[in-house]
C-alpha cells in the first residue's frame, strides 16, 4: 500500500535484512547464539495444574508478598533490557538511536511502574541477561534486532507464565499491559529485520524465564 | 334550633369544623402502619409504566462467550472485506486469510473454555456489534461521494471543496467520477459520485487495524476481570497474538512511518491527507483500553468524514448466558 504522509517519527534503517526469508527457527537459533540459552527455562503454563482463582472483586488490590516476589524479578528483567538499548542506541545513528531510546525508555518504564506498585526500588537490573546480551546488542545492527526481537519474545512468554501465578489485581492489569505492547515491539522488531514469515511475525517459540517465588 | 335553609356559617364554625378536621386526619394518617407510600418520582400524564432491565449476571463464561463473539465478529469483518472488489490489496490476501485463521483458533479456544467453566460456548458474532459497529461502518465504507449543485448550477459542493460538474471532477484528494445524471440539475440537487482511489481499501484497512487493536485491547481487560487463572493465561495470549496482528496492519498501510506514534517522543500525530486518523504499530508504553477512532467513509460537503468509535466489551456488548445463538 502507499505509504500517506511523512512522519515525524521517520524509522529508516540504513541496514536493513539481507534474510527476507528468516525463519523462526533461524532467528531462535541465531538469537540462541548470542547468549540467551541460559537464561530460557521451563517455566512453560502447565495447564493441567491451572485452577479457579479469586475473581477481580475477591482478589487483593495490591501486591502480596509472593506477588512482590515475582515482580522484583520481572523488574531486574525490564530494567536489563532498558540498559542494553541504552547502551545500544549511544552507539547508533538518526533512526536506530531514536528507536532504541524509546524501547529503553519503554523497559525502563515498565520496571518504574513495577517499583511504584510494590515499593521495591528501580535499581538493581539483571546483571547476568545484560552480560549474556551485552555483545550482541553491541555487535551489527542485525545482530542486535535479532538478539532484541529474541528478548522481546522472551519478555512476552515471561509475563504470560508469571499471569498464571500473581495473586492481586494491580500484578495481572499490570502485566496485561506490558505484555501486550512487548509483542508489538517484538513484531515491529522482526519487521525491521525484514521478516516475512508470518509465523514469525505472530508466533512466539520463546520460552519463558524461570523465576523463583513464594507460590512457584 | 331549627333548620334554616338561608343560614350562613360564622367565621368561628369554620375554624371549628376546620381544626377537628385536621385533627382526626393526623390522629387516623398515625395510626396507619404503611405510611412509606411510593418513592418513585412523581409522574405526570399517562406515560406507561417503565419496564424495570432484568438483571443478568456476568461471570467468566459471560466474558468467555463475549471473547468469542469478538473473535466472530473479526472474522465477518475480514470475509465482508474479502467480497468487496479491491478492499484487501492482493499481497495483504494471505495475512488476512491468516488473521482469519488465527481468530477461528481464539474463537475455538474461547468456546472451548467457556464450556470448562460450566457455561454454553458462543460460535455466533457480537450482536450489538454487528448491528452497531459493523454493518454501519462497512456500508459508510462502500457508500458514495455525495455533492449538492449549487446556484449556479454547473458547479457542485462536495468534500468540502466547490468544483465544476464534469464526468471527472478533480478534488485536491483526487479525482471524483461522477455517476449521477446531470440532466435538468437545479440547485440543491445531490449528485453521487464514487469514492476517490483507494479509498475504501484504506478504509478498510484502517477498519481492520483498528479492529485488531480492539481485540487486543479486549483480551488484554478480560485477563484482568475472570476468575479462572486458566482463561486469564488464555486472554493475555489473544492479546499478545492480536497486538501483533494489529501492528502487521500498521506497518502494511503505513510502512516504516507506521512502526512508532510519534506522540510517544511528544510530537503531534497529524492525520493523513484524506483525514483518517493514524494509527501505529506501538502507540502507547502500556497497552490502552481507551475507545479507538477511526474514520470511515466519504467526508460529507464541509470535507468532514464520519467517525467510528470502538470500545471494549461492556454492559451492552457482553454476551449475557440468556442470549442464544442462532449460528
Amino acid at each position: 500500500m502507499t505509504r500517506k504522509d511523512p512522519s515525524p517519527v521517520d524509522l529508516e534503517f540504513a541496514e536493513s535484512a539481507t534474510d527476507t526469508s528468516l525463519s523462526r527457527r533461524g532467528l531462535v537459533t541465531r538469537v540462541g547464539a548470542a547468549g540467551l540459552s541460559g537464561l530460557a527455562a521451563a517455566l512453560l503454563v502447565d495447564r493441567s495444574s491451572l485452577a479457579v482463582a479469586a475473581g477481580p472483586d475477591d482478589r487483593p488490590g495490591v501486591p502480596t508478598e509472593s506477588d512482590d516476589v515475582l515482580l522484583a524479578q520481572a523488574m531486574a528483567f525490564e530494567l536489563a533490557l532498558g540498559d542494553l538499548y541504552r547502551t545500544a542506541s549511544e552507539g547508533a545513528f538518526d533512526d536506530l538511536a531514536l528507536f532504541g531510546d524509546i524501547m529503553a525508555s519503554n523497559h525502563r518504564s515498565y520496571a518504574e511502574a513495577i517499583a511504584g506498585a510494590t515499593g521495591i526500588s528501580a535499581g538493581a537490573a539483571d546483571p547476568k541477561l545484560i552480560a549474556d546480551n551485552f555483545d550482541a546488542f553491541m555487535a551489527s545492527t542485525t545482530e542486535a534486532l535479532l538478539a532484541a526481537h529474541s528478548l522481546e519474545q522472551t519478555a512476552v512468554a515471561t509475563h504470560t507464565a508469571l499471569i498464571a501465578r500473581y495473586e492481586s489485581n494491580t500484578a495481572i492489569t499490570l502485566t496485561a499491559s506490558i505484555a501486550v505492547v512487548e509483542a508489538r515491539h517484538a513484531t515491529v522488531i522482526a519487521d525491521i529485520l525484514g521478516v516475512e514469515n508470518l509465523d514469525v511475525l505472530f508466533g512466539n517459540d520463546q520460552s519463558p524465564l524461570e523465576f523463583a517465588g513464594d507460590s512457584a | 334550633m331549627p333548620f334554616q335553609l338561608s343560614s350562613t356559617t360564622s367565621r368561628r364554625d369554620v375554624l371549628k369544623v376546620g381544626g377537628l378536621t385536621i385533627s382526626l386526619g393526623a390522629f387516623v394518617a398515625a395510626c396507619g402502619d404503611d405510611r412509606g407510600g411510593d418513592d418513585a418520582p412523581g409522574r405526570v400524564g399517562s406515560a406507561p409504566v417503565p419496564t424495570a432491565l432484568p438483571d443478568y449476571a456476568v461471570d467468566d463464561a459471560v466474558l468467555l462467550r463475549t471473547a468469542s463473539s469478538l473473535e466472530i465478529t473479526a472474522i465477518e469483518v475480514y470475509e465482508a472485506a474479502l467480497a468487496i472488489n479491491g478492499a484487501i490489496p492482493p499481497s495483504l490476501i494471505p495475512v488476512v486469510e491468516r488473521l482469519i485463521e488465527d481468530h477461528q483458533m481464539i474463537a475455538d479456544q474461547m468456546v472451548e473454555l467457556t464450556e470448562s467453566v460450566g457455561g454454553e460456548g458462543w460460535t455466533c458474532s457480537n450482536p450489538w456489534l454487528m448491528d452497531r459497529l459493523v454493518a454501519p461502518t462497512i456500508e459508510l465504507i462502500q457508500s458514495n461521494v455525495i455533492g449538492v449543485v449549487l446556484e449556479d448550477t454547473s458547479m457542485v459542493q462536495v468534500i468540502g471543496e466547490q468544483v465544476m460538474i464534469a464526468p471527472v471532477v478533480k478534488t485536491a484528494q483526487g479525482d471524483l467520477i461522477l455517476i449521477s445524471s446531470t440532466n435538468g440539475l437545479e440547485e440543491g440537487d445531490e449528485i453521487e459520485f464514487e469514492r476517490l482511489e483507494g479509498a475504501v481499501s484504506d478504509d478498510v484497512m484502517a477498519f481492520a487495524q483498528a479492529l485488531e487493536s480492539l481485540a487486543a485491547a479486549s483480551h488484554q481487560e478480560l485477563a484482568g476481570l475472570t476468575s479462572n487463572i486458566e482463561t486469564r493465561v488464555a486472554h493475555l495470549e489473544a492479546a499478545s497474538l492480536e497486538a501483533r496482528h494489529s501492528s502487521v496492519l500498521a506497518i502494511a498501510i503505513y510502512g516504516p512511518d507506521g512502526y512508532i506514534s510519534p506522540a510517544m517522543v511528544g510530537e503531534d500525530v497529524p492525520p493523513t491527507e484524506r483525514s483518517q486518523i493514524r494509527h501505529f504499530a506501538i502507540e502507547s508504553t502500556f497497552g490502552q483500553t481507551s475507545q479507538i477512532e477511526v474514520k470511515a467513509g466519504p467526508a460529507d460537503l464541509n470535507g468532514v468524514r464520519p467517525s467510528v468509535v470502538m470500545q471494549t466489551p461492556a454492559a451492552n456488548t457482553l454476551v449475557y448466558n440468556e442470549l442464544i445463538c442462532d449460528a
